[in-house]
């Protein structure tokens, strides 16, 4: 099973490289790529009424190869988002509702004796939730540092040890966390150090009347739009090495780690608010993200290239969980987001 | 090649359009620099302050601003790349273009960038350059054209010919305070006033007592204060003045130049010299009876002026010896006033010594101590007045009192005698006078000299009569007296009880009696009680020459008054390392070291006098004998610091608090947080207040590891149930 995904991504790559030989063959491939996220975004589309912000940034982080955090109350269609996401995918889809009690072994699974048709007993590895696709990870923060930490680890190494052995998790993987603002009491946030894994930080916001209205039709009607697969798991694959063939000219790239830096307090780029507000800056890892997300956009839109305005776009959902706020910033309630509005506002590009 | 001059050919148009502005600005910029120089450099010449030669040169370095202005408008770098972004933003080419110059000119042009620069190619005909930088009015144009009028008007405006500058007035010098001027006085005016206030009063207190001496120096101290504060001494003479006003005091009291002054009577008259005036004379010098002795030496010169009147008759002659030893004899007999009462006492302790009850009055009054006395006497009234005195022991001491009485009898009949022969020989000689008729000049000087002095004598002994001593211990022998009339009629009456009581009265009227009897005992006490304030009045009187001390004190701290004024005004920093050798030297005895240096030598001397005077020594004698009635000059007196007597190894004790009734701070706490320090139950101001957090917290985006902290807050203040 195995070699034959590894088969399959080999050939993906081989198919890439043939295609992008030319000119005409690399907009091909970009005109694909546009064609493939469009379908999906309109299957997605189908049971997620608005948040196309959401969706584009879900898109971007399965693309970019990274994970997403969601921040919203509860009823706002995260889970939903997910399972419609993962059917249009055509990916396995797993849940898992955390609780304080949750174990790391209850997401990663765990060897149990078993007994063979010979009656002789053995250790076998049951495989936990996180062995899918595309991961739900329910109320993140009400599970315990421990478990959150056996999560995130397998975000990062895409792998889950087990004694001594090591499991690959299946490509892709992709989770989505999600996070309840309200109700914070009894649970346990996730460090900044955890933060900073999420590629994207996603404010899932409460839809308008009009969406509402399309909401309440679909959901209470008889028949319920059914999700047709968009795209297969090999092509995201291809997709996402595609995305890291975009090419970025220096001043945009120099204009995302302007704004990196002006997220530090400490450095002559930092704006008014960032000095007043704010205790640590983004990680180069926020850069890292702006990059990547930016290309993905460009693709989308059709592009070749990478403009400024892809990384305006990206860089407040890329940075808005690694800015660390300091007590002037807490006590006001200022929000990450306003600060990184006044930096993407007073960072200026370079002038001729 | 041909895409990067297409591509570079867009960006040059949208170049020229910067350089254009930046022309623009720079011209600007200078033209408003220029025009200002220019205005300033007109109205310069205008009003004469640039001559005409400099004029013109001038002007042209005003247009070298525009000028510099247009070098620096052409010679500035312009990023292309950056115009390249500019042009893409501007017509919303997403950076196109800008990453197409660069994917140009890169060495390694993926497949991806090829694309994008064939994209990019593709679309150039969409591109307007011009939108990246339309042209705009330049920003200092504003300032331009107000120079501009500025240099107008100032080419308009007819400036005043110069005025001829006059020669220029000396402007006085500022007035140089001296620093003697400063220093005016020794002594601030408000202390000055204040001390000579109190000098004031010193001086009505010597009239009071007729102390002339003590008038006549608290008078010069006064002059010295009034003189000081008209500025008219310097601090060397007020020092030197006060110095000797001190000493005035001192050397009036205790340095008699003994041996100069019998050496200076000596060659008046051998008869001077073997006359019983001046053995007396010199007996009350030695003995420290100083106003005395003045009176007699007085007396003494008198007699010295007259001495050939003296000599020429003898009855003349006699009748001066008379009246002079009269003089001499009261004046010794006034003067020992004091020791005799002293000494009456002494001789009265002995019969108060030969019983137990009194004896405690006895020793304390051969010891001089009145206060003892005192409070031996009124023991002795407790006693009578709880009725533990036996009649036998009442009868023997009212006898004691009596006795006591009659030997304070100090109505002198010797000065008495004294006075009235005096007077009887006075007119005698009158008489003989008018007899004979007339009176030489000098018999006559000596006639009223001797009437001044009988009156003298007259106004001492009816002073004498009203001293508040004399009349004191007059009163205490009467109240003696009475005391002891009053024991025998108490001893009589409870005899004739007694005899009562054998007659056949019941054992009622033993009681009955026992009551008389305190009675009775409360009717002598206070007599007792009398003459036990009167002997404590008595030792007051014999404690002191009040005025003579308080204006010795006086003069200690005008001097001190002084030098410190002078001190703090001069700021001498000799005064200031005295000081610190004192605080040195006192932190050196504070921590129980022995003291060095020049002044810890010196301390031996302060501390000797004061034993000898004061009540130190009576300590020193573990209790067997009373020390002086005052406390020590001594120790004023020494120069030198002086070690501490007191122990500094001392035990550390802990005093325990004690628990008082009222509410402690706990409890006040406590029952603030039940009854609320406000009218309104603090349970119902918690509710409140706990509802209005609970809300808050809910809807306000309080951060949340905030609200824990909140929440423990009030939770802490919560009303206890």
């Amino acid at each position: 099973m195995a070699e034959e995904k590894k088969g399959e991504k080999k050939g993906a790559e081989k198919d890439t490289k043939e295609k992008k030989g030319s000119s005409a063959d690399v907009e091909a491939l970009v005109d694909g790529v546009q064609r493939d996220i469009t379908k999906l975004r309109q299957e997605v589309g189908k049971m997620i009424v608005g948040h196309e912000e959401i969706v584009e940034g879900v898109v971007m982080c399965l693309l970019a190869d990274g994970q997403v955090l969601l921040e919203g109350v509860p009823g706002l269609g995260k889970t939903m988002l997910v399972r419609t996401l993962s059917e249009a995918l055509d990916c396995d889809f797993s849940r898992i509702q955390f609780t304080p009690d949750m174990m790391p072994a209850d997401i990663l699974g765990t060897n149990m004796i078993v007994e063979d048709e010979h009656g002789g007993k053995h250790f076998e590895f049951q495989k936990g939730p996180i062995f899918t696709n595309i991961l739900l990870a329910d109320e993140v923060n009400r599970a315990t540092p421990k478990t959150q930490a056996a999560l995130l680890e397998a975000m990062q190494e895409k792998s889950v040890t087990i004694g001594n052995t090591t499991y690959k998790l299946d490509p892709p993987f992709f989770v989505l966390a999600t996070q309840n603002p309200l109700e914070m009491e009894g649970t346990y946030p996730l460090p900044e150090a955890q933060l900073d894994r999420f590629l994207f930080k996603l404010n899932v916001k409460f839809p308008s009347r009009d969406e509402l209205h399309l909401i309440m039709e679909r959901t209470t009607a008889k028949d319920t739009p059914k999700v047709e697969v968009a795209t297969k798991k090999s092509r995201i694959l291809e997709m996402r090495l595609m995305a890291r063939e975009v090419p970025v000219a220096r001043h945009v790239m120099d204009y995302a780690l302007k704004l990196i830096q002006a997220t530090h307090p400490n450095l002559p780029e930092a704006v008014e608010a960032t000095r007043r507000y704010v205790r640590f800056g983004s990680s180069p890892r926020g850069a890292q993200a702006i990059i990547i997300t930016a290309k993905i956009r460009a693709l989308m839109q059709g592009r070749f290239n990478v403009s400024v305005e892809d990384v305006r776009h990206t860089a407040m959902a890329a940075l808005r969980h690694r800015i660390i706020l300091n007590f002037e910033g807490e006590a006001e309630g200022v929000q990450t987001d306003e600060i990184l509005q006044e930096i993407i506002k007073k960072t200026a590009e370079t002038k001729p | 090649m041909a895409e990067l001059q297409t591509i570079e050919r867009l960006i040059s148009k949208a170049s020229l359009r910067i350089r254009l502005q930046f022309i623009m600005d720079g011209v600007a910029l200078g033209g408003a620099a220029g025009l200002f120089a220019a205005t300033a450099v007109v109205a310069a010449n205008k009003a004469h302050l640039l001559s005409d030669a400099q004029f013109v040169p001038a002007l042209w370095w005003c247009g070298l601003g525009p000028l510099l202005a247009l070098v620096w408008a052409f010679s500035r770098r312009i990023n292309r790349v950056a115009v390249a972004a500019a042009i893409d933003a501007s017509n919303g080419f997403s950076d196109r273009l800008a990453s197409a110059y660069e994917f140009v000119q890169s060495n390694d042009v993926t497949p991806f960038m090829r694309a994008q620069i064939d994209d990019t190619m593709r679309r150039l005909g969409e591109l307007d350059p011009g939108k990246a930088h339309p042209l705009r009015r330049p920003k200092d144009l504003g300032a331009v054209g107000v120079f501009a009028v500025s240099l107008l008007v100032v080419l308009w405006v007819h400036f005043p010919e110069p005025r001829v500058l006059t020669e220029r007035v000396p402007q006085p010098r500022p007035p140089v305070i001296a620093e003697e001027e400063l220093i005016r006085t020794n002594l601030d005016p408000g202390l000055a006033t204040f001390r000579k206030d109190q000098v004031e009063e010193l001086i009505k207190k010597a009239e009071k007592a007729e102390n002339e001496e003590a008038r006549e120096v608290a008078e010069e101290l006064r002059d010295l204060l009034d003189a000081d504060q008209k500025g008219e001494m310097t601090p060397e003479q007020f020092n030197e003045k006060l110095e000797a006003v001190a000493s005035k005091l001192k050397s009036n009291c205790k340095e008699v130049d003994l041996a100069g002054l019998l050496g200076a009577l000596a060659p008046l008259s051998p008869k001077f010299k073997d006359d019983s005036f001046v053995d007396p004379m010199v007996a009350k010098i030695k003995d420290g009876k100083f106003g005395e002795a003045a009176e007699a030496l007085d007396e003494l010169s008198e007699k010295v002026v007259d001495e050939k009147a003296y000599t020429e008759g003898i009855e003349t002659a006699d009748f001066y010896a008379k009246v002079d030893a009269t003089r001499e004899k009261y004046l010794v007999c006034y003067a020992e006033e004091l020791e005799k009462v002293t000494e009456s006492l002494g001789t009265a302790a002995e019969e108060l010594a030969k019983d137990e009850l009194t004896k405690d009055v006895a020793d304390a009054l051969k010891k001089g101590d009145m206060e003892a006395a005192a409070k031996a006497l009124e023991d002795i009234a407790k006693k009578i007045e709880s009725g533990e005195l036996q009649p036998k022991d009442v009868e023997k001491l009212a006898k004691l009192l009596e006795k006591f009485a009659d030997k304070l009898d100090l109505d002198d009949p010797k000065i008495k005698k004294a006075m009235e022969q005096h007077k009887s020989l006075l007119s005698k000689l009158q008489k003989k006078m008018k007899q004979n008729g007339k009176l030489t000049p000098k018999e006559n000087k000596q006639l009223n000299d001797s009437k001044k002095a009988l009156e003298k004598l007259t106004r001492d002994q009816e002073k004498k009569d009203r001293d508040e001593s004399g009349r004191r211990i007059k009163r205490l022998v009467r109240q003696s007296r009475d005391a002891a009339d009053e024991l025998r009629k108490s001893q009589q009456s409870q005899l004739d009880k007694n005899k009562e009581n054998k007659d056949g009265e019941g054992e009622k009227k033993d009681s009955e009696k026992n009551d008389g009897e305190k009675k009775d005992g409360e009717g002598e006490e206070p007599e007792v009680s009398n003459a036990a304030d009167e002997l404590r009045k008595l030792d007051k009187d014999q404690k002191g020459e009040e005025t003579k001390e308080q204006l010795d004190e006086a003069g200690k701290r005008l001097k001190e008054d002084a030098q410190r004024s002078q001190g703090e005004k001069k700021k001498k920093s000799i005064g200031d390392d005295k000081r610190a050798n004192k605080i040195d030297e006192y932190l050196r005895r504070a921590k129980g070291e022995e003291p060095q240096g020049e002044e810890g030598a010196k301390k031996g001397e302060g501390g000797q006098k004061g034993d000898k005077k004061g009540g130190q020594e009576g300590e020193k004698k573990d209790g067997t004998e009373k020390g002086g009635n005052e406390a020590g000059k001594g120790h004023e007196e020494g120069d030198g610091p002086r070690t501490s007597d007191l122990d500094s190894a001392r035990e550390d004790t802990k005093v325990k608090g004690q628990k008082g009734t009222g509410p402690s701070r706990a409890e006040t706490i406590k029952k603030a947080s039940q009854k609320g320090f406000a009218n309104r139950n603090y349970k119902e101001v918690y509710d409140d207040y706990e509802k209005a957090v609970e809300d808050v917290l809910e809807q306000e985006k309080v951060p949340p590891g905030y609200r824990h902290y909140v929440r423990l807050y009030f939770d802490s203040i919560r009303p206890q149930e």
